[in-house]
């Protein structure tokens, strides 16, 4: 009566005892070391990293966990020789956050369609992102994007290159 | 027994089982959501809690598969055995916890059906180190998920338990996913040598012990050659302990032969519950009592005591020159057989 699953059971223990093994010797043997980048790919990093003096004094838009400061500041190589220097004081272990710059003049829930996208964010030190060409006398807003949850955390009004813009709010949903 | 049936039959041992594994699980994902926020506080509380949950299934499996081959080699882990069931539930409902936590975590930010997006996301399947390893961890749980569902003994019942028994030892199966499931997946990113360590130890250990306990098993209990008229001779009549069994392997199948009363019976070794080995177990209040959960059987009929029904095939039984002799013709379940009487002659031969 229960020969046959012991029979069975042997079975099952020879098969598990080889198996098993193998397959995890050769999962240890695949693995591949995690790449290291030293910085974010080229696409997410415009030139405008060569800082020069402020333009403006820095905003601050504050969060519900935490403050972002931005700052305009000359960068000569960068297309519009403008930068936005962006400081993040936020809890870590946040999902990756783009900053965009957008000439609309308010930002919806939505990220605008002719938004420029200036980088990565990331949580160590200040970020410094070039502006593109359109943005030559400042203005414009800075939106900060949070891809994984596709919605727009906040934004902020750049002031134009003379000094004159208007201070900074959260987003629709921060 | 077969009598009647209720969710759970609880009483003293019953409770202060679960009490304990209940008491080690909230300490086990206390202390590893604990530790591991404040050792790594990048990592999101939704991480912690995939992770803690998946490690305590991982660890309650290894222990579930322990038991058994213990058992077989030291009658002391007996009482780990009555409640292996809700150990094996417990494992289950934390594997679940882990699955769906991972489920929205990675897999419902998309516009594809969650479960479809686990098993159509990674289609890497000629890549050992980008192996689709969620699939595996997927067909795992529906392992658990079943086992789980029919533990109750009504499934037993329902089922016979040849077939309940074939349905479980999908344990295996199980166990062999989940092993490919974190070495394809979480140690492919965790490189340590510890994490790949606690793994490596926790799956010699379960092996090793599967076939240590297969081998001694193996040794013990050999057939025996028949006489002329049938009667296989099992052992001298000294050898049996009073109210103790002496298991004798005949025609394949296993007999376990009784002493008690000054007689001697002889019934088959399988219990009809879990067909657990009634020769290890002993004679309680007249009652052959199976070592795994308590179910009786009279030594001479074969037969639970009223108002239980389970019966187990007879054997005849003699007893010449003090050793002991049964014939290897299994009489049907429940069938009386009259024991071999031990005078004090036959005793010493």
């Amino acid at each position: 009566m229960i020969r046959p699953l012991r029979s069975r059971h042997r079975i099952m223990i020879v098969a598990v005892g080889i198996v098993v093994p193998v397959v995890f010797a050769a999962g240890l043997l695949a693995r591949k070391p995690a790449p290291r980048v030293p910085g974010f790919p080229a696409i997410l990093t415009p030139p405008g990293a060569a800082v020069g003096d402020s333009v403006a004094a820095p905003r601050v838009t504050n969060l519900d966990d935490g403050r972002l400061a931005v700052t305009l500041v000359g960068s000569p190589e960068s297309a519009s020789g403008l930068a936005v220097a962006i400081d993040i004081d936020v809890h870590r272990g946040r999902p990756e956050w783009l900053a965009y710059w957008t000439v609309a003049d308010t930002v919806g829930e939505t990220l605008p369609d002719d938004a420029w996208l200036l980088g990565a964010l990331s949580d160590a030190g200040t970020n410094i992102l070039g502006l593109p060409e359109p943005a030559t006398a400042g203005g414009g807003r800075l939106v900060i994007y949070v891809p994984v949850d596709d919605r727009v955390l906040a934004s902020q009004p750049l002031p134009d290159a003379e000094g004159g813009a208007a201070g900074g709010d959260p987003g629709p949903t921060p | 027994m077969s009598h009647n049936y209720q969710a759970v039959g609880w009483g003293r041992q019953k409770r202060v089982y679960d009490l304990t594994l209940v008491g080690g699980v909230v300490v086990y994902l206390g202390l590893w959501i604990g530790l591991g926020s404040a050792l790594r506080p990048n990592v999101t509380i939704e991480t912690l809690i995939i992770r803690a949950f998946g490690t305590l299934a991982f660890l309650l499996l290894h222990v579930v598969l322990s038991i058994g081959p213990l058992c077989r080699l030291d009658p002391r882990f007996l009482p780990l055995l009555y409640n292996r069931r809700h150990l094996g539930v417990v494992t289950f409902l934390a594997g679940a916890t882990h699955g769906v936590f991972a489920l929205f975590q990675f897999h419902t930010r998309g516009d594809v059906n969650p479960l479809t997006s686990v098993l159509t996301s990674n289609t890497r399947v000629d890549s050992l180190s980008q192996f689709p390893f969620q699939p595996l961890g997927l067909a795992a749980l529906a392992i658990l998920f079943l086992m789980a569902a029919t533990s109750h003994d009504f499934w037993l019942s329902q089922l016979s338990a040849p077939v309940w028994k074939a349905l479980h030892m999908m344990v295996y199966v199980a166990y062999g996913l989940l092993v490919a499931h974190v070495t394809l997946g979480v140690l492919q990113a965790e490189t340590a040598p510890p994490f790949a360590a606690v793994v490596g130890i926790g799956m010699a250990w379960v092996i090793g012990l599967q076939l240590v306990a297969g081998f001694r098993e193996r040794g013990r209990h050999l057939p025996a050659t028949p006489a002329a008229d049938g009667f296989v001779e099992v052992c001298g009549v000294d050898d049996i302990p009073d109210k103790r069994a002496r298991i004798a392997c005949l025609s394949g199948e296993r007999v376990a032969v009784f002493r008690y009363d000054g007689k001697l019976s002889a019934v088959s070794n399988v219990c009809q519950h879990q067909n657990g080995p009634l020769g290890e177990g002993r004679i309680i209040n007249g009652c052959i009592t199976c070592p795994w959960h308590g179910f009786q059987y009279d030594p001479e009929t074969g037969a639970s005591p009223p108002p239980f029904t389970e019966k187990i095939p007879t054997f005849r039984v003699r007893v010449h020159r003090s050793r002991v002799w049964v014939h290897p013709q299994p009489h049907a379940a429940g069938t009386r057989l009259e024991p071999a009487c031990l005078t004090s002659r036959s005793s010493r031969g």
